[in-house]
């Protein structure tokens, strides 16, 4: 596997954030080797919390390039700001220095609505605890990612081909039987896999998965893993996968680990 | 879209939207009720003050000096435009007493607390062309009150008198009206003894001051609807009154009824009217236009105020209850802080969950005016059937005919202004709905899905 961007640059012992931009070629999907385009280009991401009078610096200068079909794990102990990078990927929550592009468009220039198009349009999320809305229906919560991209009219347009691709995504994750359940009537695996078809339902290009198994039993989560690189690889989406689970990121292309507000390679042993 | 959605999800499975549409239901139910009850109270006192006054009425202040005289004063008022009728009546208040009968009856009813009534001197064959009198002789239910001819009233056969010692005497005749005949237990044949009352200044410095007194025969009742007029009038034959009152006067009221497309032409002929009397040499103390919305503005004017006040109360207090759609909001906002969160990974915009938790408390209170539209309705409909209901199974009387002069509650939807109150109730519950909405607008959703 080649290594990318970052890998180089942490080989190189970087620690000067302000000094990474400098340090980076300019044309990123030149680099020998790999001739993907890259979906997400993240330089010197720099992320702090004000707690009164103290501030924690929890990313301090993040590198990060993603290709557009490959899946990253990204590891490290509670607390490293893994999640608060994903926020950052997902364009929830907004950095404090440094720049991220999706698809080739600078997100730091976007407006809020523009960025919450880009959500909608390019990204899916899951996450640990499933976050699934207690009023609706399996059905319902897998759909509304559409219904929130959608107007009224091309709702009303394509309201039945909606529901049958919702409705055959469902069933491919073996949910036949729960389409009508609500989340209060589904076991933990079938909650996380509605919201799996939540993620996937908008076709989005990138996957952003914050520890999806980090709540379900052992043979559950191998389940809904199977499922997760399954779906991502034929639809051709590319994963970035936050986990404890050694086994999980194992199935991922590369792993990265989060250390001192870095990405960095895997110490090998 | 989603917005519509999620809010109908929202709230149609919480109890506590129910409570609140109930409540602002209720309150709304309330108001259509009381202003629809008080609207037609107000149109129903209009309708009947109009069916027992005239359009214009003018009044004669008559002085000993220089009489005003019947033919010139309708000469006047003939000649000017829009005009239609006049007939002149003579008035005066008297005492009665039922003739043969020791007690004076004081204080039987309200509107007879003095047994006093207002005797009018009519000319009854003028009255059948410009007022409705002969209907209202007509109209009278009872046989034993009924006269005996419509077109000649003031006759009785002299054989249905019913004291025979009064049958040669040659009485004078009277009408009475027939509440008063039936609250005295009164046939026509019967006979009362009327007193005059000194009526004005003039006579109080005289010495006309001595009260006379007469005995009437009955022949009959007059029904107008009105139940003032039924219960405390009196008329007799122009000759007779000036007989009975030993005045010469002919006319202390002139009765003008005129051709009306609006209500502003009342108005607009009334000072046509004054001018004419102006411009004839009448003076402002000889002669007082008023029309009958003037003669009873007290009474129209207290109605109509009393019905805006209950208004104005009840619309506060249905603003007040859209406050209940704050509260539910904001509990919700905080409950939902999770789901908002959510809603932004997906790609929700803040202007569009600030939307969707306005559009929850607008549907709150949209669902209210829907409760509300068909309860006030359904209240106001049915109006006089609840009313019976309640007076038959609790025993009282809630709707008293002698106070109110009508049988029936007069009800009347008025959809123009039910409509007002629902655009106003929906758009103060969304304005008031925009706090917590914006709140939730504005939430950060990595702290929002942090939130436990
Ligand atoms: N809103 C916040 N205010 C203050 N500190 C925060 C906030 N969010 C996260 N943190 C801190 O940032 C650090 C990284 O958090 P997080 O990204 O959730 O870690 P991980 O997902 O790797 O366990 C933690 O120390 C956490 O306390
Ligand atoms: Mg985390």
């Amino acid at each position: 596997m080649t290594p990318t961007v970052s890998e180089l640059m942490h080989d190189e012992g970087t620690d000067e954030a302000t000094a990474v931009e400098t340090r980076v070629p300019a044309d990123v999907a030149a680099l020998p080797g790999d001739g993907r385009e890259l979906v997400m280009r993240a330089r010197g991401l720099m992320r702090r919390y004000r707690m009164g009078h103290e501030v924690v610096e929890v990313l301090r200068g993040v590198d990060f390039d993603l290709r557009r079909g490959e899946s990253v794990a990204i590891m490290g102990r509670s607390g490293a700001g893994k999640s608060t990078l994903l926020h950052l990927l997902g364009l929830l929550d907004t950095v404090d220095s440094g720049s991220l592009e999706v698809e080739g468009v600078d997100t730091t220039r976007l407006s809020t609505g523009a960025r919450s198009r880009l959500r909608n349009d390019a990204v899916g999320f899951v996450f640990q605890f499933y976050h699934l809305i207690p009023e609706l229906t399996a059905l319902e919560n897998a759909m509304l990612p559409l219904r929130i991209a959608s107007s009224l009219g091309s709702w009303m347009a394509n309201r039945k081909r909606h529901r049958e691709e919702v409705r055959a995504l469902l069933v491919e994750l073996g949910l036949s039987s729960r389409l009508f359940h609500r989340p209060n009537q589904l076991s933990g695996g079938e909650r996380q896999r509605v919201a799996l078809a939540r993620a996937l339902v908008n076709r989005p290009r990138v996957l952003l998965c914050d520890e999806p198994t980090g709540n379900l039993d052992e043979r559950t989560a191998e389940g809904i893993a199977d499922q997760l690189f399954d779906l991502a690889q034929e639809h051709g989406q590319t994963i970035v996968l936050v986990t404890h689970d050694g086994e999980l990121a194992q199935r991922a292309d590369r792993t990265l680990v989060m250390t001192e507000g870095r990405l960095g390679l895997q110490d090998e042993g | 879209m989603y917005k519509v959605f999620l809010a109908r999800r929202y709230m149609f499975v919480r109890p506590v939207s129910y409570l609140s549409m109930l409540v602002i239901g209720s309150a709304i139910a309330a108001l259509i009720v009381v202003w629809s009850v008080m609207d037609g109270f107000l149109a129903e006192t209009r309708e009947l003050i109009r069916g027992t006054t005239a359009d214009i009425v003018v009044t004669v202040l008559q002085s000993p000096e220089e009489p005003l005289e019947r033919a010139s004063l309708e000469r006047v008022i003939r000649s000017t435009p829009g005009v239609t009728g006049a007939v002149s009546r003579l008035v005066r208040p008297a005492i009665f007493k039922v003739h043969g009968r020791d007690n004076l009856n004081i204080g039987t009813t309200m509107w007879a607390d003095l047994n006093m009534v207002l005797v009018l001197g009519i000319d009854a064959e003028a009255e059948f062309e410009v007022t409705d009198l002969r209907d209202h002789l007509t109209e009278v239910d009872l046989e034993s009150q009924q006269v005996d001819d419509p077109d000649t009233p003031f006759k009785i056969a002299r054989n249905r008198i019913l004291d025979r010692r009064l049958r040669m005497a040659a009485l004078p005749r009277l009408l009475m009206g027939w509440e008063l005949m039936d609250q005295l237990g009164l046939s026509k044949g019967d006979a009362i003894d009327l007193v005059t009352v000194p009526d004005n200044v003039a006579m109080f410095e005289s010495d006309q001051l001595s009260s006379s007194s007469e005995t009437f025969i009955v022949a009959g009742a007059f029904s107008t609807g009105h139940h003032e007029s039924d219960m405390s009038r009196i008329m007799l034959s122009s000759d007779a009154f000036r007989r009975w009152s030993k005045t010469f006067h002919e006319v202390s009221e002139v009765y003008v009824s005129v051709a009306l497309d609006g209500v502003d032409e009342l108005a607009a002929i009334r000072g046509d009217l004054e001018a004419a009397f102006d411009a004839a040499g009448f003076t402002s103390r000889q002669v007082i236009v008023e029309s009958w919305r003037d003669r009873h503005r007290i009474l129209l004017g207290a109605v109509e105020n009393e019905r805006n006040i209950l208004f104005i109360v009840l619309g506060m207090f249905v603003l007040l209850t859209c406050l209940i759609t704050f509260a539910v909001l904001w509990t919700l906002v905080q409950e939902k802080t999770r789901d908002i969160g959510i809603l932004s990974t997906m790609g929700a915009a803040p202007l569009g969950v600030g939307g969707l938790f306005t559009l929850c408390g607008t549907l709150i209170s949209a669902a209210g005016c829907v409760v509300g539209l068909v309860l006030g309705t359904l209240i106001v409909v049915n109006v006089n059937a609840i009313k019976d209901w309640i007076e038959n199974t609790f025993g009282v009387e809630i709707f008293r005919r002698d106070v109110y002069a009508f049988t029936e509650i007069p009800a009347k939807l008025d959809h123009g202004l039910n409509l007002m109150i629902v655009v106003v109730t929906i758009f103060f519950s969304a304005l008031i709905c925009l706090w917590p909405a914006w709140r939730a607008g504005r939430m950060n959703p990595v702290e929002a899905l942090r939130h436990e």
